[in-house]
């Protein structure tokens, strides 16, 4: 599925949705999101890490660097608040739209 | 891409891994190795991305694959492109820092850019380098040539005295004067504040002690001189200077040339041999662009009109004398020409059957404004032709013009390669004025670079003495103009390209199609026909103007100028051993004839003319020299009626006259030989032989009436004529030792030039700017031919798919370089055509200033077309030779 503007507009409330169910790593979010989507969503590496590091710097969330125990390095992201706000505007502006959408084709949700 | 081969194996399942053992610690090292090389990744990034790398490794090794077919799933799969990754690793840093970071971000990502397209990047640099060089130092040189005299704290209000003589035979201007006018304008008007005579001292002998030296720049002046102009002093006082009889102000090099170390105020230097002149003054050096030159001023009063002198000091007839005068402020010109015009004709009796204007030429037109004016004594004063620094300016103009154009066909071009780049920032969400700030950033940077370097380079041409001294206000200037070409070229290419790109969809972007890339690619086009076009007209141009040259060299003096040494030789007391020098020097068979008179520099005398039974209305001016017995055997001169000077008719040198076709023609007889003129000072000449005309001046007058006559006075230079076969060196050895044996005492140096020499001189001025025209020339075309270059570079990287399938297909390489190289040949063919006409006008004008010129031959535009074809050809062979040497299954399966 999904164009390349869709995937676009939609990659950061995504993200912002898996952090809010706790930290977790760029390589895990990947492997949520997949899962999630049935495999539909497939993001290549090049897309999602540097969207985490813009929305750090923008501040909708933290990243930590943690040593695992066999010695490798790991970095983990978690929302802040300010993500959360965010999170709640978006959440509200996509379920508006599915609305929309669902009733302009009559789709029956499950 | 990635740096790694992904076999063949990828797509297949599971297998065991049969090849020689896998160290896949090391292939992850080499992987972060290549990542490094681009500077978009932070050691924060790579350990990421490695961990990331790390938990897919894990994950296809959970479903069983082998660790190299692990690693190259994870490679195919998740790390196809590292170009974009780093490219959008790129993109987000500069995302959400202040205006600050994002522009140290926007100049991060244009240097790597330069660095990634360094190719283009150098043609790119190098291109605006030489075009921004050569507009500088032009500015140089005309900053230079356009502030003559301006240093002058009353410039504003000195004019030179010059006088408009209309007469029948043409009309003159003349800057020498008689001696009369300036003291009466003074006397008489009270408009003028100060005036200054000057009298021309030509060559002389000065000494001090045992040095003595040939002098050129020598010049008796009034006192008013030093406080008219702004000369400073660098030892004495102003006050009552050059006031005192027998006194002279010299220049600092002139001291230091008479008397070394030591302080010269107050010393002797004798001129010629007559007057012991005190040392008052020195002048600083004088500044190298005053018109002047001179190197020492001796007080007027110590002026005495010389033995064979036919006026004195009070003469308003004698044309001798430079005169300068500073108005009162806010007084208009006009009014004391009127005024002096009136006092000049009161005062000149026969002035009546001329008509005469006493004109003001304002001092800072001197200059440039000369060329019409007679320049009597050759070097007397320093001027140029305004044509040749309009000429310069317009060159300075095409080469920014041509420079732009490359610089916007290639980035233009280039925008063709980065099109993914720009589709993957705007998925990212970079934002239209991003991209268009990008472009801006880099084009701009890219100039500033070019411009950094050129000044660095001009300064060191300047540096080197290949410029004029850069003072300040030139410095400002090119300073100024180097910020505005650079703020102006990368605004312009930077937006344009920027709101180009950032116009485009994001998928026409991915896929390479710019939507108007038909449109744009004809701008690219006519933008090159237009270089072309330039190009073509500057070698034309410079072929003319060379030919026109070469023709000066290689005309016909109508006298032989071949195997002749001019040497100076002047003083009165010399005069005594002016025989003992001839009879020396022709007793050795080497040497053909030797004779006294003039220099033979473009210099010659002027007097009116007319026969006795003419009216005093009708006056021939005319030219004249005053020579000796052998003038004829030296330069080979042609009699066409009568006979020359004959040393056994005494009468012969009291009223013998010789005249040249031109003027014989004039006179209208059926035979001048034997009618009686009169000429010079109302003396009455009689009329011995006619000769063939010859170049008594530079080819850019016509031959006018001229005259010879017998002068048996001081000469003012030697001509030696020698045997060809002697050799110059030998020649001039054999002289120097007659000419030592002629003064022993050394009281007269030998100074000489080839006659050659000199006269290549008189076209010392056109050389130079034949030279700078050349040289700027071949600097536009380097220009033009990089643009053509790059632009033919980037379309056939456009057609490389294309030319690729066509070599698959079995194409050779005419029909290749039919695809890359047709539309170049044609372009250029077609501006070459177009530059024609406008060039025929241009130089049609040009030649209309010299009296004697070349026609305007087909050869000229014949060969300009070969030329811009020949260049167009080699460079297209060149791109050809890199596009066959292209695999074309790499380049296939790159696109």
């Amino acid at each position: 599925m999904s164009s390349k503007e869709l995937t676009g507009a939609s990659t950061i409330p995504i993200i912002l949705s898996v952090l809010s169910q706790g930290e977790n790593y760029g390589y895990a979010i990947i492997k949520q999101v997949a899962e999630f989507s049935d495999g539909k969503l497939d993001w290549s590496e090049p897309m999602l890490y540097p969207v985490l590091h813009r929305m750090d710097k923008q501040g909708l969330i933290t990243a930590e660097w943690r040593i695992l125990e066999n010695g490798r390095k790991r970095k983990y992201y978690s929302i802040t608040e300010q993500g959360r706000a965010a999170l709640a505007d978006k959440k509200e502006e996509w379920v508006d739209m599915i609305r929309v959408m669902t009733q302009l084709w009559d789709l029956k949700l499950t | 891409m990635g740096g790694y081969d992904q076999g063949d194996d990828t797509t297949v399942g599971p297998k065991t891994d049969l090849s020689m053992k896998f160290d896949r610690e090391k292939a992850i090292e080499s992987w972060k190795q290549s990542l490094r090389k681009h500077q978009s990744f932070e050691e924060g990034d790579l350990a990421e991305l490695e961990d990331h790398f790390r938990n897919r490794l894990e994950e296809y090794d959970s479903l069983g694959y082998s660790p190299r077919q692990a690693f190259e799933k994870v490679m195919a799969h998740d790390y196809p492109d590292i170009e974009g990754l780093s490219d959008s690793f790129m993109e987000e840093r500069k995302v959400v820092h202040g205006y600050p970071a994002m522009f140290t971000n926007f100049l991060k990502v244009g240097f790597r850019s330069i660095h990634k397209h360094s190719s283009y990047s150098a043609m790119n640099i190098l291109g605006l380098v030489v075009g921004f060089a050569c507009v500088f130092g032009i500015v140089i040189y005309l900053h230079q040539e356009l502030s003559f005299d301006r240093f002058h704290e009353s410039g504003e209000d000195i004019y030179r005295v010059n006088l408009h003589m209309k007469r029948a035979s043409g009309e003159i201007h003349y800057p020498i004067i008689p001696p009369a006018l300036g003291p009466e304008m003074q006397a008489n008007f009270s408009e003028i504040r100060r005036v200054t005579r000057l009298r021309y001292a030509y060559p002389i002998i000065m000494r001090h002690e045992q040095n003595s030296f040939f002098e050129e720049k020598v010049f008796f002046a009034e006192h008013d001189f030093l406080e008219m102009f702004s000369f400073p002093l660098k030892t004495g006082n102003l006050d009552g200077l050059l006031t005192e009889p027998n006194t002279v102000v010299i220049t600092d090099e002139i001291a230091v040339k008479y008397f070394g170390d030591s302080s010269p105020m107050g010393k002797i230097i004798n001129y010629n041999n007559e007057i012991d002149l005190k040392v008052v003054g020195v002048l600083e050096d004088l500044p190298d662009n005053s018109h002047f030159r001179f190197d020492f001023l001796i007080s007027f009063m110590s002026y005495k009109v010389g033995p064979g002198g036919l006026e004195p000091l009070t003469s308003w007839r004698w044309l001798g004398f430079l005169t300068y005068v500073q108005l009162e402020p806010n007084v208009l010109k006009a009014t004391v020409e009127d005024k002096a015009k009136a006092l000049f004709e009161a005062n000149n009796n026969s002035s009546a059957n001329r008509r005469v204007d006493v004109e003001l030429q304002p001092l800072h037109d001197i200059y440039l404004g000369s060329t019409d004016i007679s320049n009597p004594q050759g070097g007397l004063f320093r001027i140029n032709d305004i044509q040749n620094l309009r000429s310069l300016g317009i060159v300075a103009g095409l080469i920014i013009i041509i420079a732009f154009f490359n610089y916007f066909n290639i980035l233009t071009a280039l925008m063709y390669t980065r099109t993914k780049e720009i589709g993957v920032r705007k998925i990212l969400g970079s934002s239209r004025w991003r991209i268009i700030n990008q472009m801006l950033t880099e084009t701009s940077l890219l100039v500033f670079i070019a411009g950094v370097i050129s000044l660095v380079l001009v300064w060191g041409i300047a540096g080197l003495g290949y410029l004029p001294p850069v003072h300040t206000g030139a410095m400002l200037w090119v300073l100024g103009l180097m910020i505005g070409l650079c703020a102006s070229f990368g605004l312009i290419n930077g937006l344009y390209v920027g709101s180009s790109l950032a116009s485009q969809g994001i998928l026409s972007l991915l896929k390479n199609k710019l939507s108007t890339s038909q449109s744009r690619f004809s701008v690219c086009k006519a933008i090159l026909l237009f270089q072309y076009g330039i190009s073509a007209a500057l070698i034309m141009i410079s072929l003319i103007v060379v030919s026109q040259l070469e023709f000066f060299n290689d005309k016909d003096l109508g006298y032989d100028q071949d195997n002749i040494l001019v040497a100076g030789f002047r003083g009165d007391n010399v005069l005594a051993k002016r025989e003992l020098f001839r009879n020396l020097a022709t007793a050795n068979p080497a040497i053909k004839a030797v004779s006294f008179g003039p220099a033979l520099d473009g210099s010659s005398s002027g007097s009116p003319l007319r026969p006795v039974e003419w009216s005093e209305e009708d006056v021939i001016q005319t030219a004249y020299f005053g020579v000796d017995y052998d003038f004829d055997k030296v330069i080979g001169l042609e009699m066409v009626q009568g006979r020359f000077f004959d040393k056994a008719i005494a009468a012969d040198s009291v009223n013998g006259l010789l005249i040249n076709e031109t003027l014989a023609e004039q006179l209208g007889f059926d035979s001048p030989l034997g009618r009686r003129v009169y000429f010079a000072g109302a003396q009455e000449f009689r009329i011995l032989g006619v000769f063939k005309d010859f170049h008594y001046q530079s080819m850019h007058h016509e031959i006018g009436p001229m005259a010879l006559e017998m002068w048996l006075g001081p000469p003012r230079s030697v001509l030696v004529k020698y045997e060809a076969g002697a050799g110059d060196t030998e020649a001039v050895k054999s002289i120097a030792t007659h000419w030592e044996e002629t003064f022993p005492e050394g009281d007269l140096p030998f100074e000489y030039k080839m006659l050659t020499d000199q006269l290549d001189g008189l076209y010392a001025k056109e050389k130079d700017f034949a030279l700078l025209l050349k040289l700027f020339t071949g600097l536009a075309i380097f220009v033009a031919v990089m643009g053509m270059y790059g632009f033919s570079a980037v379309s056939a990287h456009q057609k490389i798919k294309q030319i690729c399938i066509r070599r698959v297909l079995g194409a050779e390489l005419p029909q290749i370089s039919r695809v890359v190289g047709r539309d170049f040949l044609l372009l250029s063919l077609v501006a070459s055509l177009l530059a024609i006409p406008v060039v025929y006008y241009l130089m049609n004008e040009w030649l209309a200033g010299f009296a004697y010129s070349i026609g305007l031959g087909a050869r000229f535009f014949v060969t300009g077309v070969l030329i811009v074809g020949i260049v167009t050809t080699v460079t297209l062979a060149i791109q050809l030779r890199r596009v066959m040497h292209v695999k074309p299954a790499r380049l296939l399966r790159n696109e």
